[in-house]
Protein backbone atom coordinates (compact mmCIF):
# COMPACT_ATOMS: atom_id res chain seq x y z
CA UNK A 1 0.00 0.00 0.00
CA UNK A 2 1.56 3.26 -1.12
CA UNK A 3 1.73 6.37 1.03
CA UNK A 4 -0.99 8.16 -0.92
CA UNK A 5 -3.44 5.28 -0.84
CA UNK A 6 -2.69 4.92 2.90
CA UNK A 7 -3.61 8.60 3.34
CA UNK A 8 -6.88 8.12 1.45
CA UNK A 9 -7.76 4.97 3.36
CA UNK A 10 -6.97 6.54 6.71
CA UNK A 11 -8.96 9.67 5.94
CA UNK A 12 -11.87 7.64 4.63
CA UNK A 13 -11.67 5.31 7.66
CA UNK A 14 -11.89 8.32 9.97
CA UNK A 15 -14.85 9.78 8.08
CA UNK A 16 -16.67 6.44 7.93
CA UNK A 17 -15.97 5.61 11.57
CA UNK A 18 -17.83 8.77 12.61
CA UNK A 19 -20.27 8.80 9.72
CA UNK A 20 -23.14 10.56 11.50
CA UNK A 21 -20.79 13.31 12.67
CA UNK A 22 -19.21 13.44 9.21
CA UNK A 23 -22.62 13.69 7.56
CA UNK A 24 -23.70 16.52 9.89
CA UNK A 25 -20.46 18.40 9.22
CA UNK A 26 -20.85 17.75 5.49
CA UNK A 27 -24.42 19.16 5.43
CA UNK A 28 -23.36 22.22 7.43
CA UNK A 29 -20.48 22.83 5.03
CA UNK A 30 -22.67 22.39 1.93
CA UNK A 31 -25.15 24.92 3.39
CA UNK A 32 -22.39 27.38 4.18
CA UNK A 33 -20.57 26.94 0.86
CA UNK A 34 -23.77 27.42 -1.15
CA UNK A 35 -23.75 31.13 -0.20
CA UNK A 36 -20.38 32.01 -1.79
CA UNK A 37 -21.13 29.64 -4.66
CA UNK A 38 -24.32 31.51 -5.59
CA UNK A 39 -22.52 34.81 -5.04
CA UNK A 40 -19.76 33.75 -7.43
CA UNK A 41 -22.33 32.96 -10.13
CA UNK A 42 -23.86 36.43 -9.64
CA UNK A 43 -20.37 37.94 -9.78
CA UNK A 44 -19.42 36.07 -12.95
CA UNK A 45 -22.59 37.20 -14.69
CA UNK A 46 -22.19 40.78 -13.48
CA UNK A 47 -18.56 40.92 -14.61
CA UNK A 48 -19.58 39.48 -17.95
CA UNK A 49 -22.27 42.18 -18.29
CA UNK A 50 -19.82 44.86 -17.21
CA UNK A 51 -17.30 43.58 -19.75
CA UNK A 52 -19.91 43.94 -22.49
CA UNK A 53 -20.86 47.41 -21.23
CA UNK A 54 -17.19 48.25 -20.85
CA UNK A 55 -16.77 47.91 -24.61
CA UNK A 56 -19.22 50.77 -24.94
CA UNK A 57 -17.34 52.96 -22.53
CA UNK A 58 -16.24 55.30 -25.27
CA UNK A 59 -14.77 58.73 -24.92
CA UNK A 60 -15.82 61.26 -27.55
CA UNK A 61 -13.36 64.07 -28.24
CA UNK A 62 -14.99 66.81 -30.36
CA UNK A 63 -12.69 69.03 -32.41
CA UNK A 64 -12.88 72.67 -33.51
CA UNK A 65 -14.12 73.13 -37.10
CA UNK A 66 -11.03 75.04 -38.10
CA UNK A 67 -8.51 72.60 -36.66
CA UNK A 68 -5.28 72.26 -38.61
CA UNK A 69 -4.11 68.81 -39.69
CA UNK A 70 -0.98 69.04 -37.55
CA UNK A 71 -3.04 69.97 -34.48
CA UNK A 72 -5.43 67.10 -35.15
CA UNK A 73 -2.48 64.72 -35.41
CA UNK A 74 -1.16 66.06 -32.11
CA UNK A 75 -4.54 65.35 -30.45
CA UNK A 76 -4.49 61.82 -31.92
CA UNK A 77 -0.93 61.28 -30.65
CA UNK A 78 -1.92 62.33 -27.12
CA UNK A 79 -4.96 60.05 -27.17
CA UNK A 80 -2.78 57.20 -28.42
CA UNK A 81 -1.03 57.16 -25.03
CA UNK A 82 -4.19 55.95 -23.25
CA UNK A 83 -6.27 54.42 -26.04
CA UNK A 84 -6.40 50.92 -27.46
CA UNK A 85 -8.47 52.09 -30.46
CA UNK A 86 -9.06 55.53 -32.00
CA UNK A 87 -11.49 56.28 -34.83
CA UNK A 88 -11.54 59.67 -36.54
CA UNK A 89 -15.02 60.80 -37.63
CA UNK A 90 -14.95 63.78 -39.99
CA UNK A 91 -17.74 66.39 -40.17
CA UNK A 92 -19.11 64.73 -43.35
CA UNK A 93 -19.05 61.26 -41.82
CA UNK A 94 -20.85 62.57 -38.73
CA UNK A 95 -23.48 64.14 -41.01
CA UNK A 96 -23.96 60.87 -42.92
CA UNK A 97 -24.28 58.88 -39.71
CA UNK A 98 -26.89 61.22 -38.30
CA UNK A 99 -28.82 61.14 -41.58
CA UNK A 100 -28.80 57.37 -41.45
CA UNK A 101 -30.01 57.36 -37.84
CA UNK A 102 -32.83 59.79 -38.64
CA UNK A 103 -33.89 57.71 -41.62
CA UNK A 104 -33.22 60.40 -44.30
CA UNK A 105 -31.74 63.87 -44.69
CA UNK A 106 -35.00 65.87 -45.04
CA UNK A 107 -34.75 67.26 -41.53
CA UNK A 108 -31.09 67.99 -41.99
CA UNK A 109 -31.80 69.85 -45.24
CA UNK A 110 -33.48 72.50 -43.13
CA UNK A 111 -30.11 73.32 -41.71
CA UNK A 112 -28.10 75.27 -44.22
CA UNK A 113 -24.68 74.21 -43.05
CA UNK A 114 -23.32 70.98 -41.43
CA UNK A 115 -23.26 71.94 -37.72
CA UNK A 116 -21.71 68.66 -36.56
CA UNK A 117 -18.07 68.71 -35.38
CA UNK A 118 -15.38 66.25 -36.37
CA UNK A 119 -14.42 63.96 -33.51
CA UNK A 120 -12.25 61.15 -32.24
CA UNK A 121 -14.07 58.09 -30.87
CA UNK A 122 -11.70 56.62 -28.30
CA UNK A 123 -11.76 53.18 -26.69
CA UNK A 124 -9.49 53.41 -23.68
CA UNK A 125 -7.11 50.74 -22.48
CA UNK A 126 -8.63 48.55 -19.70
CA UNK A 127 -6.45 50.22 -17.06
CA UNK A 128 -8.24 53.54 -17.72
CA UNK A 129 -11.78 52.17 -17.78
CA UNK A 130 -12.81 53.63 -14.45
CA UNK A 131 -14.27 56.92 -13.39
CA UNK A 132 -11.19 58.56 -11.85
CA UNK A 133 -8.96 57.86 -14.87
CA UNK A 134 -11.60 58.80 -17.43
CA UNK A 135 -12.39 62.04 -15.61
CA UNK A 136 -8.75 63.03 -15.39
CA UNK A 137 -8.12 62.18 -19.10
CA UNK A 138 -11.23 64.13 -20.05
CA UNK A 139 -10.11 67.21 -18.12
CA UNK A 140 -6.60 67.04 -19.55
CA UNK A 141 -7.88 66.69 -23.13
CA UNK A 142 -10.32 69.61 -22.74
CA UNK A 143 -7.31 71.92 -22.46
CA UNK A 144 -5.50 70.52 -25.49
CA UNK A 145 -5.33 72.84 -28.47
CA UNK A 146 -7.98 72.02 -31.12
CA UNK A 147 -10.32 70.20 -28.71
CA UNK A 148 -13.75 71.72 -28.25
CA UNK A 149 -15.38 69.27 -25.84
CA UNK A 150 -14.90 65.82 -24.30
CA UNK A 151 -17.80 63.49 -23.43
CA UNK A 152 -17.59 60.14 -21.65
CA UNK A 153 -20.78 59.56 -19.61
CA UNK A 154 -19.22 60.46 -16.26
CA UNK A 155 -22.14 59.86 -13.84
CA UNK A 156 -22.91 56.49 -15.41
CA UNK A 157 -19.28 55.36 -15.16
CA UNK A 158 -19.18 56.53 -11.56
CA UNK A 159 -22.29 54.51 -10.67
CA UNK A 160 -20.85 51.44 -12.40
CA UNK A 161 -17.58 51.79 -10.46
CA UNK A 162 -19.46 52.17 -7.18
CA UNK A 163 -21.51 49.06 -7.97
CA UNK A 164 -18.36 47.03 -8.73
CA UNK A 165 -16.76 48.28 -5.52
CA UNK A 166 -19.83 47.23 -3.51
CA UNK A 167 -19.72 43.83 -5.19
CA UNK A 168 -16.04 43.43 -4.29
CA UNK A 169 -16.60 44.45 -0.65
CA UNK A 170 -19.59 42.11 -0.35
CA UNK A 171 -17.51 39.30 -1.85
CA UNK A 172 -14.69 39.82 0.64
CA UNK A 173 -17.21 39.96 3.50
CA UNK A 174 -18.93 36.74 2.41
CA UNK A 175 -15.60 34.99 1.87
CA UNK A 176 -14.46 36.01 5.36
CA UNK A 177 -17.64 34.91 7.13
CA UNK A 178 -17.95 31.63 5.24
CA UNK A 179 -14.24 30.96 5.73
CA UNK A 180 -14.74 31.22 9.50
CA UNK A 181 -17.83 28.98 9.35
CA UNK A 182 -15.89 26.31 7.40
CA UNK A 183 -12.98 26.51 9.85
CA UNK A 184 -15.35 26.17 12.81
CA UNK A 185 -17.27 23.19 11.38
CA UNK A 186 -14.16 21.29 10.21
CA UNK A 187 -12.19 22.04 13.38
CA UNK A 188 -14.97 20.69 15.60
CA UNK A 189 -15.61 17.59 13.49
CA UNK A 190 -11.90 16.72 13.34
CA UNK A 191 -11.44 17.49 17.03
CA UNK A 192 -14.08 14.90 17.92
CA UNK A 193 -12.39 12.40 15.58
CA UNK A 194 -9.01 13.05 17.18
CA UNK A 195 -10.42 12.64 20.68
CA UNK A 196 -12.23 9.42 19.71
CA UNK A 197 -9.11 7.96 18.06
CA UNK A 198 -6.68 9.10 20.75
CA UNK A 199 -5.91 5.52 21.88
CA UNK A 200 -5.20 4.43 18.32
CA UNK A 201 -2.87 7.38 17.81
CA UNK A 202 -1.10 6.49 21.06
CA UNK A 203 -0.45 2.96 19.76
CA UNK A 204 0.94 4.40 16.53
CA UNK A 205 3.30 6.64 18.50
CA UNK A 206 4.46 3.65 20.59
CA UNK A 207 5.20 1.77 17.39
CA UNK A 208 7.43 4.64 16.28
CA UNK A 209 5.07 6.89 14.31
CA UNK A 210 6.11 10.52 13.98
CA UNK A 211 3.68 13.37 14.64
CA UNK A 212 3.47 13.87 10.88
CA UNK A 213 2.53 10.23 10.32
CA UNK A 214 -0.35 10.52 12.79
CA UNK A 215 -1.50 13.99 11.79
CA UNK A 216 -1.32 13.98 8.01
CA UNK A 217 -4.35 11.68 7.54
CA UNK A 218 -6.35 13.95 9.86
CA UNK A 219 -5.42 17.03 7.82
CA UNK A 220 -6.36 15.06 4.72
CA UNK A 221 -9.66 14.12 6.35
CA UNK A 222 -10.53 17.81 6.84
CA UNK A 223 -9.58 18.54 3.25
CA UNK A 224 -11.58 15.57 1.94
CA UNK A 225 -14.84 16.54 3.67
CA UNK A 226 -14.40 20.16 2.51
CA UNK A 227 -13.73 19.09 -1.08
CA UNK A 228 -16.81 16.83 -1.10
CA UNK A 229 -18.93 19.63 0.38
CA UNK A 230 -17.65 22.28 -2.05
CA UNK A 231 -18.22 19.92 -5.01
CA UNK A 232 -21.77 19.29 -3.83
CA UNK A 233 -22.39 23.02 -3.33
CA UNK A 234 -21.18 23.64 -6.90
CA UNK A 235 -23.48 20.88 -8.17
CA UNK A 236 -26.52 22.32 -6.38
CA UNK A 237 -25.71 25.83 -7.66
CA UNK A 238 -25.43 24.45 -11.18
CA UNK A 239 -28.90 22.93 -10.86
CA UNK A 240 -30.22 26.29 -9.58
CA UNK A 241 -28.70 28.08 -12.61
CA UNK A 242 -30.15 25.43 -14.90
CA UNK A 243 -33.58 25.94 -13.31
CA UNK A 244 -33.33 29.73 -13.69
CA UNK A 245 -32.24 29.42 -17.32
CA UNK A 246 -35.72 28.15 -18.19
CA UNK A 247 -37.39 31.12 -16.48
CA UNK A 248 -35.14 34.05 -17.42
CA UNK A 249 -34.83 35.84 -20.73
CA UNK A 250 -31.10 36.32 -20.25
CA UNK A 251 -29.31 33.00 -19.97
CA UNK A 252 -27.09 33.13 -16.88
CA UNK A 253 -23.69 31.54 -17.32
CA UNK A 254 -22.12 29.17 -14.77
CA UNK A 255 -18.65 29.43 -13.25
CA UNK A 256 -15.64 28.89 -15.53
CA UNK A 257 -13.53 25.77 -14.78
CA UNK A 258 -10.74 27.82 -13.30
CA UNK A 259 -13.12 29.47 -10.82
CA UNK A 260 -14.59 26.11 -9.83
CA UNK A 261 -11.16 24.60 -9.23
CA UNK A 262 -10.13 27.65 -7.21
CA UNK A 263 -13.32 27.36 -5.16
CA UNK A 264 -12.72 23.67 -4.37
CA UNK A 265 -9.02 24.38 -3.73
CA UNK A 266 -9.87 27.17 -1.30
CA UNK A 267 -12.33 24.88 0.50
CA UNK A 268 -9.64 22.17 0.73
CA UNK A 269 -7.18 24.66 2.21
CA UNK A 270 -9.74 25.79 4.77
CA UNK A 271 -10.39 22.12 5.61
CA UNK A 272 -6.67 21.54 6.21
CA UNK A 273 -6.46 24.71 8.31
CA UNK A 274 -9.53 23.67 10.33
CA UNK A 275 -7.97 20.25 11.00
CA UNK A 276 -4.69 21.87 12.00
CA UNK A 277 -6.55 24.09 14.47
CA UNK A 278 -8.33 21.03 15.91
CA UNK A 279 -5.03 19.16 16.30
CA UNK A 280 -3.39 22.16 17.96
CA UNK A 281 -6.31 22.45 20.37
CA UNK A 282 -6.30 18.74 21.28
CA UNK A 283 -2.51 18.92 21.70
CA UNK A 284 -2.94 21.86 24.10
CA UNK A 285 -5.62 19.98 26.07
CA UNK A 286 -3.35 16.90 26.30
CA UNK A 287 -0.47 18.98 27.60
CA UNK A 288 -2.55 20.64 30.30
CA UNK A 289 -3.91 17.30 31.59
CA UNK B 1 22.37 -2.91 25.26
CA UNK B 2 19.83 -2.05 27.95
CA UNK B 3 21.08 -0.41 31.15
CA UNK B 4 19.21 0.65 34.28
CA UNK B 5 21.28 2.79 36.67
CA UNK B 6 19.66 3.22 40.11
CA UNK B 7 16.20 3.39 38.59
CA UNK B 8 13.19 4.02 40.81
CA UNK B 9 9.66 4.53 39.61
CA UNK B 10 6.93 5.79 41.89
CA UNK B 11 3.23 6.27 41.16
CA UNK B 12 2.11 8.61 43.92
CA UNK B 13 3.08 6.90 47.15
CA UNK B 14 3.43 3.45 45.54
CA UNK B 15 6.95 2.48 44.56
CA UNK B 16 6.90 0.09 41.59
CA UNK B 17 10.67 -0.10 41.18
CA UNK B 18 13.21 0.71 43.87
CA UNK B 19 16.79 1.51 42.88
CA UNK B 20 17.07 -1.07 40.10
CA UNK B 21 20.49 -1.39 38.48
CA UNK B 22 20.47 -3.85 35.64
CA UNK B 23 22.32 -4.46 32.41
CA UNK B 24 21.28 -6.58 29.45
CA UNK B 25 24.06 -6.90 26.85
CA UNK B 26 23.14 -6.71 23.17
CA UNK B 27 21.94 -10.00 21.73
CA UNK B 28 20.95 -11.40 25.14
CA UNK B 29 17.77 -13.43 25.82
CA UNK B 30 16.26 -12.44 29.15
CA UNK B 31 13.19 -13.38 31.19
CA UNK B 32 11.80 -11.13 33.90
CA UNK B 33 9.74 -13.28 36.23
CA UNK B 34 7.35 -11.83 38.77
CA UNK B 35 3.87 -12.05 40.17
CA UNK B 36 1.08 -9.87 38.89
CA UNK B 37 1.58 -6.28 40.09
CA UNK B 38 5.26 -6.84 40.80
CA UNK B 39 6.30 -4.08 38.37
CA UNK B 40 7.16 -6.09 35.23
CA UNK B 41 5.05 -3.90 32.94
CA UNK B 42 6.53 -0.76 34.52
CA UNK B 43 10.02 -2.13 33.86
CA UNK B 44 9.19 -2.79 30.20
CA UNK B 45 7.52 0.61 29.81
CA UNK B 46 10.70 2.19 31.09
CA UNK B 47 12.62 0.33 28.37
CA UNK B 48 10.25 1.64 25.71
CA UNK B 49 10.40 5.05 27.47
CA UNK B 50 6.65 5.22 27.56
CA UNK B 51 7.43 6.02 31.19
CA UNK B 52 10.43 7.92 32.52
CA UNK B 53 12.13 6.99 35.79
CA UNK B 54 11.44 9.00 38.94
CA UNK B 55 15.12 8.51 39.83
CA UNK B 56 18.06 7.11 37.93
CA UNK B 57 18.69 6.67 34.22
CA UNK B 58 17.56 4.14 31.64
CA UNK B 59 19.71 3.64 28.55
CA UNK B 60 18.60 1.65 25.54
CA UNK B 61 21.22 1.47 22.81
CA UNK B 62 22.23 5.06 22.09
CA UNK B 63 19.18 6.51 23.79
CA UNK B 64 19.09 7.78 27.35
CA UNK B 65 16.06 8.71 29.45
CA UNK B 66 18.12 11.69 30.68
CA UNK B 67 18.37 13.21 27.20
CA UNK B 68 15.25 12.23 25.33
CA UNK B 69 13.95 14.59 22.67
CA UNK B 70 10.83 13.89 20.62
CA UNK B 71 12.91 12.82 17.61
CA UNK B 72 15.05 10.46 19.70
CA UNK B 73 11.97 8.90 21.26
CA UNK B 74 10.63 8.16 17.76
CA UNK B 75 13.96 6.63 16.67
CA UNK B 76 14.11 4.54 19.85
CA UNK B 77 10.60 3.16 19.28
CA UNK B 78 11.52 2.28 15.69
CA UNK B 79 14.45 0.23 16.97
CA UNK B 80 12.14 -1.76 19.24
CA UNK B 81 9.56 -4.48 18.73
CA UNK B 82 6.93 -4.26 21.46
CA UNK B 83 4.31 -6.83 22.43
CA UNK B 84 1.97 -5.03 24.82
CA UNK B 85 0.29 -6.88 27.65
CA UNK B 86 -3.08 -5.61 26.41
CA UNK B 87 -1.97 -6.23 22.78
CA UNK B 88 -3.28 -2.86 21.51
CA UNK B 89 -4.32 -4.07 18.10
CA UNK B 90 -6.18 -1.38 16.17
CA UNK B 91 -9.81 -2.49 15.95
CA UNK B 92 -10.78 -0.84 12.65
CA UNK B 93 -7.90 -2.36 10.66
CA UNK B 94 -7.58 -5.92 9.58
CA UNK B 95 -4.73 -8.17 10.67
CA UNK B 96 -2.60 -7.39 7.61
CA UNK B 97 -2.99 -3.65 8.16
CA UNK B 98 -2.20 -3.95 11.87
CA UNK B 99 1.06 -5.73 11.14
CA UNK B 100 1.90 -3.50 8.15
CA UNK B 101 1.62 -0.44 10.39
CA UNK B 102 4.88 -1.36 12.13
CA UNK B 103 6.63 -1.13 8.74
CA UNK B 104 4.81 1.97 7.53
CA UNK B 105 5.71 4.03 10.61
CA UNK B 106 9.33 3.20 9.76
CA UNK B 107 8.82 4.59 6.25
CA UNK B 108 8.45 1.29 4.37
CA UNK B 109 5.78 2.05 1.75
CA UNK B 110 6.68 -0.48 -0.93
CA UNK B 111 3.40 -2.38 -1.24
CA UNK B 112 4.97 -5.62 -2.46
CA UNK B 113 7.72 -5.58 0.14
CA UNK B 114 5.29 -4.78 2.96
CA UNK B 115 2.91 -7.52 1.85
CA UNK B 116 5.70 -10.12 1.72
CA UNK B 117 7.07 -9.18 5.15
CA UNK B 118 3.60 -9.17 6.71
CA UNK B 119 2.75 -12.60 5.30
CA UNK B 120 6.07 -13.98 6.50
CA UNK B 121 5.66 -12.54 10.03
CA UNK B 122 2.11 -13.87 10.35
CA UNK B 123 3.30 -17.24 9.04
CA UNK B 124 5.99 -17.45 11.73
CA UNK B 125 3.30 -17.39 14.44
CA UNK B 126 0.83 -19.54 12.48
CA UNK B 127 -1.89 -17.01 11.59
CA UNK B 128 -1.03 -16.22 7.96
CA UNK B 129 -4.56 -17.11 6.81
CA UNK B 130 -6.17 -14.53 9.17
CA UNK B 131 -4.70 -11.54 7.30
CA UNK B 132 -7.96 -10.11 5.92
CA UNK B 133 -9.88 -10.50 9.22
CA UNK B 134 -10.47 -7.76 11.76
CA UNK B 135 -9.05 -8.36 15.27
CA UNK B 136 -12.59 -8.77 16.62
CA UNK B 137 -13.00 -11.96 14.53
CA UNK B 138 -9.94 -13.61 16.13
CA UNK B 139 -9.66 -15.68 19.28
CA UNK B 140 -7.59 -14.29 22.16
CA UNK B 141 -4.73 -16.61 21.22
CA UNK B 142 -4.78 -15.48 17.60
CA UNK B 143 -4.79 -11.82 18.67
CA UNK B 144 -1.72 -12.47 20.84
CA UNK B 145 0.05 -14.05 17.88
CA UNK B 146 -0.83 -11.10 15.63
CA UNK B 147 0.62 -8.73 18.25
CA UNK B 148 3.84 -10.77 18.22
CA UNK B 149 3.93 -10.69 14.41
CA UNK B 150 3.57 -6.90 14.51
CA UNK B 151 6.48 -6.65 16.97
CA UNK B 152 8.75 -8.85 14.86
CA UNK B 153 7.86 -7.81 11.31
CA UNK B 154 10.40 -4.97 11.08
CA UNK B 155 13.20 -7.19 12.47
CA UNK B 156 13.95 -4.87 15.41
CA UNK B 157 17.21 -4.98 17.36
CA UNK B 158 15.41 -5.24 20.69
CA UNK B 159 12.12 -7.06 21.37
CA UNK B 160 10.15 -6.39 24.54
CA UNK B 161 7.29 -8.80 25.22
CA UNK B 162 4.88 -8.47 28.12
CA UNK B 163 2.96 -11.61 29.21
CA UNK B 164 2.92 -12.68 25.58
CA UNK B 165 1.79 -16.24 26.17
CA UNK B 166 -0.75 -15.66 28.94
CA UNK B 167 -4.03 -17.58 28.51
CA UNK B 168 -2.56 -19.60 25.62
CA UNK B 169 -2.52 -23.36 25.23
CA UNK B 170 0.79 -25.18 24.98
CA UNK B 171 0.93 -25.31 21.18
CA UNK B 172 0.28 -21.62 20.37
CA UNK B 173 2.50 -20.58 23.28
CA UNK B 174 5.32 -22.70 21.84
CA UNK B 175 4.82 -21.06 18.43
CA UNK B 176 5.26 -17.63 19.99
CA UNK B 177 8.27 -18.65 22.06
CA UNK B 178 9.82 -20.25 18.96
CA UNK B 179 9.33 -17.02 17.01
CA UNK B 180 10.96 -15.02 19.82
CA UNK B 181 13.84 -17.50 20.07
CA UNK B 182 14.34 -17.34 16.32
CA UNK B 183 14.45 -13.53 16.50
CA UNK B 184 17.05 -13.82 19.27
CA UNK B 185 19.06 -16.28 17.18
CA UNK B 186 19.13 -13.69 14.40
CA UNK B 187 20.89 -11.29 16.77
CA UNK B 188 18.12 -9.38 18.56
CA UNK B 189 17.98 -8.73 22.28
CA UNK B 190 14.77 -10.22 23.66
CA UNK B 191 13.23 -9.32 27.03
CA UNK B 192 10.22 -11.42 27.99
CA UNK B 193 8.17 -10.61 31.09
CA UNK B 194 6.00 -13.36 32.56
CA UNK B 195 4.49 -14.60 35.80
CA UNK B 196 4.66 -18.21 34.64
CA UNK B 197 7.75 -20.17 35.74
CA UNK B 198 7.00 -22.82 33.10
CA UNK B 199 7.15 -20.22 30.32
CA UNK B 200 10.38 -18.81 31.78
CA UNK B 201 11.93 -22.27 31.77
CA UNK B 202 10.64 -23.05 28.27
CA UNK B 203 11.96 -19.80 26.85
CA UNK B 204 15.42 -20.22 28.37
CA UNK B 205 18.01 -17.49 28.69
CA UNK B 206 18.96 -15.55 31.78
CA UNK B 207 16.12 -15.15 34.29
CA UNK B 208 15.60 -12.28 36.73
CA UNK B 209 13.05 -12.15 39.52
CA UNK B 210 11.15 -8.97 40.26
CA UNK B 211 9.58 -8.65 43.69
CA UNK B 212 8.96 -5.71 46.00
CA UNK B 213 10.31 -3.34 43.38
CA UNK B 214 13.70 -5.11 43.35
CA UNK B 215 15.18 -7.08 40.46
CA UNK B 216 17.54 -9.99 41.17
CA UNK B 217 19.10 -12.70 39.05
CA UNK B 218 17.29 -16.00 39.63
Amino acid sequence: MGRLSYLFREAWRGLWHHRSLTFTAFLALVGALLVPCVFLVVLVNTLSAVHTLGDRREMLVFLHDDIADSTRQDVARRLGLVARQINYVSKDEAWDEMAKELGGDELLRAVNENPLPASFRVKLRPAYLHYAAMDSISQAMTHVDGVEEVQYGGPWIRRLDQFLQTLRTTGIGIAGIIGLVVLFVVANAIRLTVVARRDIHRVMVLLGASRRFVRTPLLFEGALVSVLASGTALGITYLIVLGLANRLVILPSFLPWRWMLSFVGAAALLGILGSALALARVGREDRTR
Amino acid sequence: MIRFAGVSKRFGSKEALAGVSWEVPAGERVVVLGASGSGKTTLLRLITMELLPTEGVVEVGDFSSARLSGGKRIRLRRSLGIVFEDLRLIPDRNVNENVALALQVRGDWDAKDVSTKVREALGRVGVAERGPDPPSALSQGERQRVAVARALVARPGIVVADETTRHLGAEPADLILDALRETHAQGATVVLATNDEGVARAFGGKTYRLAGGRLEAA
